[in-house]
C-alpha cells in the first residue's frame, strides 16, 4: 500500500522568515459572519454557544431552505447603509460590500486612518461576484441597466480588491488571492511575509465569500452538503452547511506599531502552506496535506507540538476532510490535543472562513476561552480523536494554530501566539 | 535577483470568427491521457501543459507554484452557470464546477508533478502579473537555490467579451479596435545565473494619476541606462490608445531612437498581457535581438507597470 509518510517530510519546503527581525502584531481585526455583525456580536454569539445555522434563504432557487447555512444579517442594502459615508456609487456585488464593511471595522480597530499610502491590502475570495453574476446570466441578450452592466463587468475577482481601496483610499498596490478555501489564510500569511520581507509594514488581509446558487450547486453536485446542522469530527458526519461573510486583520511590524504607541492583539508566529498533489478536489484519508502545512507552520515559528494550546481546524464535517484532519493532528500532536471546529456555528465561508477562523482566535486567547464543537457525539473511529465539547474559560492559551484547506490540494496552517 | 531558465507560452491567432484573438499552440496535450483530454477544458490542458513543458530539462528543485489569472477558468464557470439553468439545479456535473476554481491549474501542475510544495494563486486583474511576481522574488529570497514555476493564463469567451464590449472597454474610435485575446506563458526561475537565459531586473507599478505617471515615467525612463541593445516594448492596442498613457514613452523612444515595439497586435489585450510580453521578450534575448527590454503596460487604464528583463 502507498505510504506517503517516509519521503514527506524531506519533500516540504520552509517559507523561512525574512531577514527582517521585526514580528508581525496584529492590531486590528473586523468581523461579519452568522454570528453576527463585528467582533463584540460575534464573540457574544461563540460564548453562548449556540449555533447560527439556520435553513438556507436563497431566492430563486430549488433548494431555498432545503440545507442549513450561516447567513449574515445584513442584507445589501443595509450594508450600504452601514457604510455611508463611504457615499457608495454603484450597486456592487455582495462580497465586496462585506469587505469593505470588515476591513473598515479592522482599520478603526487598529487606530488607522483611511485614505493613506501606508497600507497594502491583500484580500481573498473564491468566485468573487458570481452571486450577482448568476443573477444576470441568462438575460445577457436584453437590454440591460447601468446595474446589470455594473454587476456583470464586476464579477471577476480582482474588483473586489480594487473596490475596496479605491473606497478606503489605499493606494498602495493590492493583492487578490483565490485559492478555493485557504484563500483567507493565505492572505494572512502573504501579509506576515510581505512584512518580514520588508515590502510593508501595514497590511490588510482577509477575505470574504457570499451565498450563490453557484457554490450551492456546486458543492451539492459533489455530494458535500449535510441538509441538517453539521457535526465536526463526528463518525456519522455528512457534509458541510455553507456559510457567508467576511474578516480582516491589520498586520502590522512590531516596530511600526511600537512607533505609534499600539499594542498587539496577538502575534503571527508562523505558517506553512502545501499542495498535497493527491487529487484535485479531494484530501487524502491520511491527511498528508494537512499533516504538511501543520508541520511547516510549527518549523517556521519555531514550535513543538506540545507547545499548541488549540488548534482551530478547519473541520468542515465533510466525511473526507475531517478523516484527514483527525489523522494529520493525531500524527502530529497525538492523542490528548485541544481541537475544535467552529463551522457548527458560521457554516463554511469558504474564502472568508480562515479570516474568522482567525479573529476569532484571537478572542479567544485574549479571553481565554475555548468555544465548544457542536453537534460531536461520537469520534471518528480510525483516530478516535473528540474536540472539545463544552465551555472552557479561564485557559492559559498560548498559540493557537489556524487551518484552512482548499480545492486543488492547498493547505493553509498558522499560528497565531498571545501578544506579550 | 530573479533568473530565468525556461520558458513556454502560447501563440494566438485572430478569429474571424469570434472577433478575438484565440490561443493557437503549441499543443501540449501529450502530457496528458487520452481521457484527460477528454474530460478537461482546453485551457486547462493548455495552462497545466505550458506549466509542465516549462519544468521539463531542469535538475533544480522546486519550490514554489505560482499562478496568475485575471478572469481564471471562464469558459468551466460560464458552462456550470449554464448547467444550473437548463438542467434546473439537478444532476449537475461536479466536474465543470471544479475545473472552474481559479486555482485548479496551479493545483494540477503540483498533482501531475508529484511536488509538495507552497502552491498559490493571483486573480486580480492588470495587478496580477505584479502580485505573481513580487510573491516569486520573496520565494526565491526564502529558498536559495531552488526554482520556482510561475505563470499565467487567460482564456476569452463571448460571454466575457460582451461583458467587456457592453462596458466600454472594447471601444472603437476612429477605426482604432481593442481586441480581446487570450494567452498562456510560464517560467522557471531562480536566485541562480548558471543555465540562465535571461532575467527580471525589476518592476514598477507607476501610481495611478495622469500627472503623476507623466512624471514618474519620465524620470524612470531618464535613469535607465539604454544602450544601442535596449527596446521598450509598449502594449498600447492601437494609435488612438498611444495618445493617453504612452505617449510620453513614444516620444522619449523616437528622441532616443530606442526601437518601440508593439505586442498586442500578436495576442490581443486581456488582464495577464505583461506576463506573455515577459515571455516573448525572454525569446528575443535569447534569439540575441536586444539585451534589454521594458515593458511597459496597463490594463483598462489601471495598473501602469513596467518590468525590464535582460541578458543575464
Amino acid at each position: 500500500m502507498f505510504d506517503p509518510w517516509p519521503n514527506i517530510l524531506s519533500r516540504l519546503v520552509i517559507l523561512k522568515m525574512g531577514q527582517n527581525n521585526a514580528e508581525v502584531w496584529i492590531t486590528g481585526i473586523g468581523i461579519l459572519s452568522a454570528l453576527g455583525n463585528g467582533f463584540e456580536e460575534n464573540w457574544a454569539a461563540l460564548k453562548s454557544g449556540k449555533s447560527a445555522l439556520r435553513p438556507i434563504e436563497l431566492s430563486g432557487s430549488i433548494h431555498d431552505g432545503k440545507f442549513f447555512a450561516g447567513m449574515v444579517s445584513l442584507s445589501d442594502e443595509e450594508l450600504v447603509k452601514q457604510l455611508s459615508e463611504l457615499n457608495i456609487r454603484y450597486p456592487h456585488n455582495r462580497p465586496t460590500l462585506m469587505s469593505l464593511y470588515t476591513a473598515r471595522q479592522a482599520l478603526r480597530n487598529a487606530d488607522i486612518e483611511m485614505f493613506t499610502d501606508k497600507i497594502v491590502l491583500i484580500s481573498a475570495t473564491t468566485v468573487g461576484g458570481i452571486s450577482s453574476t448568476e443573477k444576470h446570466f441568462d438575460n445577457l441578450s436584453l437590454n440591460k441597466t447601468k446595474a446589470t452592466q455594473e454587476f456583470l463587468s464586476e464579477m471577476d475577482c480582482g474588483s473586489i480588491s480594487r473596490n475596496v481601496c479605491s473606497y478606503l483610499g489605499l493606494s498602495k498596490p493590492h493583492y487578490m488571492i483565490s485559492t478555493a478555501c485557504s484563500s483567507s489564510n493565505n492572505a494572512i500569511m502573504l501579509g506576515a511575509r510581505l512584512i518580514k520581507a520588508g515590502k510593508a509594514e501595514v497590511v490588510l488581509a482577509g477575505g470574504s465569500d457570499s451565498l450563490s446558487k453557484f457554490v450551492l450547486n456546486g458543492f451539492h453536485s459533489l455530494k458535500n452538503l449535510d441538509p441538517k446542522p453539521c457535526t465536526p469530527f463526528d463518525k456519522d458526519r455528512f457534509g458541510l452547511n455553507l456559510g457567508e461573510g467576511a474578516a480582516y486583520l491589520v498586520l502590522e511590524s512590531s516596530k511600526h506599531a511600537t512607533n505609534r504607541g499600539k499594542s498587539s492583539l496577538a502575534v503571527v508566529a508562523g505558517y506553512g502552506n502545501i499542495s498535497e498533489t493527491y487529487h484535485i478536489t479531494g484530501s487524502s484519508p491520511h491527511g498528508m496535506g494537512a499533516y504538511g502545512a501543520m508541520s511547516l507552520a510549527l518549523t517556521s515559528a519555531n514550535l513543538n507540538p506540545q507547545e499548541i494550546d488549540f488548534i482551530h481546524s478547519h473541520g468542515t464535517s465533510t466525511i473526507d476532510n475531517d478523516l484527514a484532519e483527525s489523522n494529520a493532528i493525531k500524527r502530529l500532536f497525538g492523542n490528548d490535543i485541544a481541537f475544535g471546529s467552529s463551522k457548527g456555528y458560521t457554516g463554511h465561508t469558504l474564502a472568508a472562513a480562515g479570516a474568522i477562523s482567525s479573529v476569532l482566535s484571537i478572542g479567544m486567547m485574549q479571553h481565554g476561552f475555548i468555544f465548544p464543537t457542536i453537534n460531536f457525539r461520537h469520534p471518528i473511529p480510525e483516530t478516535g480523536l473528540s474536540p472539545v465539547t463544552t465551555i472552557k474559560e479561564n485557559q492559559h492559551l498560548r498559540h493557537i494554530m489556524v487551518n484552512s484547506f482548499g480545492f486543488g490540494g492547498n493547505n493553509t496552517s498558522l499560528i497565531f501566539s498571545k501578544a506579550a | 535577483m530573479m533568473f530565468i531558465s525556461s520558458i513556454s507560452y502560447t501563440a494566438s491567432s485572430f478569429s474571424e470568427d469570434k472577433g478575438f484573438f484565440k490561443i493557437s499552440g503549441p499543443d501540449y496535450s501529450g502530457h496528458f491521457e487520452k481521457n484527460e483530454i477528454r474530460r478537461l477544458s482546453p485551457i486547462i490542458i493548455t495552462a497545466v501543459g505550458c506549466g509542465l513543458e516549462t519544468n521539463t530539462n531542469t535538475n533544480r528543485e522546486l519550490c514554489g507554484i505560482i499562478t496568475g489569472t485575471g478572469r481564471g477558468c471562464l469558459s468551466k464557470t460560464e458552462q456550470f452557470l449554464r448547467d444550473i439553468t437548463t438542467y434546473k439545479e439537478t444532476a449537475l456535473n461536479p466536474t465543470h464546477f471544479i475545473q472552474s476554481t481559479n486555482n485548479t491549474i496551479g493545483g494540477m501542475i503540483a498533482l501531475k508533478l508529484n511536488v509538495n510544495t507552497y502552491n498559490m494563486t493571483y486573480v486580480n486583474q492588470g495587478l496580477t502579473v505584479l502580485n505573481v511576481l513580487t510573491d516569486t522574488e520573496i520565494l526565491v529570497k526564502e529558498n536559495p537555490g531552488k526554482n520556482v514555476l510561475f505563470g499565467f493564463f487567460e482564456e476569452n469567451t463571448e460571454f466575457n467579451e460582451k461583458i467587456h464590449r457592453d462596458s466600454g472597454f472594447l471601444f472603437e474610435k476612429d477605426d482604432n479596435k481593442i481586441f480581446y485575446g487570450e494567452g498562456t506563458s510560464f517560467f522557471l526561475i531562480s536566485d541562480q545565473k548558471d543555465n540562465a537565459i535571461a532575467m527580471i531586473s525589476e518592476y514598477t507599478l507607476f501610481v495611478n494619476s495622469e500627472k503623476k505617471i507623466s512624471d514618474d515615467i519620465h524620470t524612470y525612463l531618464t535613469n535607465i541606462p539604454w544602450d544601442s541593445n535596449s527596446a521598450i516594448y509598449a502594449g498600447y492596442n492601437n494609435e488612438f490608445e498611444k495618445h493617453h498613457f504612452y505617449k510620453d514613452i513614444s516620444s522619449f523612444a523616437t528622441g532616443r531612437k530606442i526601437p518601440e515595439i508593439t505586442f498586442k497586435h500578436q495576442t490581443g489585450d486581456f488582464d495577464t498581457a505583461s506576463g506573455h510580453a515577459m515571455a516573448m521578450a525572454v525569446d528575443d534575448i535569447t534569439k540575441g535581438k536586444y539585451n534589454r527590454i521594458v515593458i511597459f503596460n496597463h490594463y483598462k487604464k489601471k495598473s501602469l507597470h513596467s518590468i525590464i528583463i535582460s541578458k543575464p
